[in-house]
């Protein structure tokens, strides 16, 4: 199980669980990244740091302290 | 549409708001800013980025037949779970914290684009008893991939109007789904009265004697 921080630019994975801090967690659950949501890094910043996302047709930008809290699966 | 029977019910509480309240609800930036000035002719501040309103804006809206409701825009949010002190806003709002009456009636704004996100604070809104009108927006936006009113109208439980702020497209259509969705007593009605039972019902018989509020009252006190 690895983490969203650690996807390659562009791959396309799903979303096994969210950690971190309650309100964390339920800030990205209510925004809709759901276990079982696709999820892929769109864009990272030049020092490597907020990554854009792509969740449900929609981007987001989140650090990558955030997305190391997101694990995910291969689809 | 106006019951005169709805007037002199005993104060139950006060103050009594001599209009309907109005409240527009949804994400971030989704255009409730402006559908807001589109519906008023009001001119709040409105850009394309989220964030921008910070607090509740307020303007008038008149309704089919004539009758003029308070509208409040108010800040985006996700959820009714607030964080933020703008989400603190919107959600007194929406449960008539604050100093101001609970809406008789809520406009969630849905993004056509973005439609799965927005139904998780619609189905709250709806949870917290509020009759709800959804506002589909940037229709335009959408264009082959917006929803079919008519269908998501009936996956939601609520009337769904498709509208474009921009040009005014389906403005007139969300005004008479609104006055549809308000309760038929006229303004100036106790609170009470309007919000214990469903729209179009007979007003109960004096108070003792009368048929017990519904299970959404929130008026019990």
């Amino acid at each position: 199980m690895n983490s969203l921080a650690e996807t390659p630019l562009g791959r396309a994975v799903t979303v096994h669980a969210v950690e971190g801090s309650r309100a964390f967690r339920r800030r990205l659950l209510e925004m809709g990244l759901v276990p079982g949501t696709a999820v892929r890094i769109v864009t990272v910043a030049p020092l490597g740091d907020p990554l854009r996302i792509e969740v449900r047709g929609g981007q987001w930008s989140i650090r990558r302290a955030e997305a190391a809290q997101i694990q995910v699966q291969p689809r | 549409m106006t019951q005169a029977s709805c007037h002199g019910g005993p104060a139950l509480q006060d103050p009594v708001p001599s209009r309907p309240q109005l409240v527009i609800a949804g994400n971030p930036n989704v255009g409730k800013t402006t559908l807001f000035n589109a519906l008023t002719g009001s001119s709040a501040k409105v850009s394309n980025y989220p964030g921008i309103t910070v607090e509740a804006a307020c303007g008038k809206l008149t309704l089919p037949g004539g009758r003029i409701a308070d509208l409040r825009d108010l800040p985006g949010t996700y959820s009714i779970n607030a964080r933020s002190a703008e989400e603190m806003i919107a959600l007194d709002a929406l449960i008539g914290l604050g100093g101001a009456p609970a809406p008789d009636a809520v406009i969630v704004c849905v993004d056509a684009t973005q439609v799965a996100r927005a139904t998780y604070l619609l189905l709250q809104c709806q949870e917290l008893g509020a009759r709800c009108v959804v506002a589909l927006t940037m229709v335009d936006e959408a264009a082959a991939a917006a929803p079919d009113p008519r269908a998501l109208s009936a996956a939601l439980g609520c009337e769904v109007v498709a509208v474009t702020a921009r040009t005014r497209a389906g403005l007139d259509d969300l005004r008479a789904a609104i006055d549809r969705a308000l309760p038929s007593c006229a303004p100036g009605s106790t609170r009470c009265a309007r919000r214990c039972r469903p729209a179009g019902a007979p007003r109960p018989a004096t108070a003792p004697s009368g048929p017990p509020p519904t299970t959404r009252s929130r008026c019990g006190r």
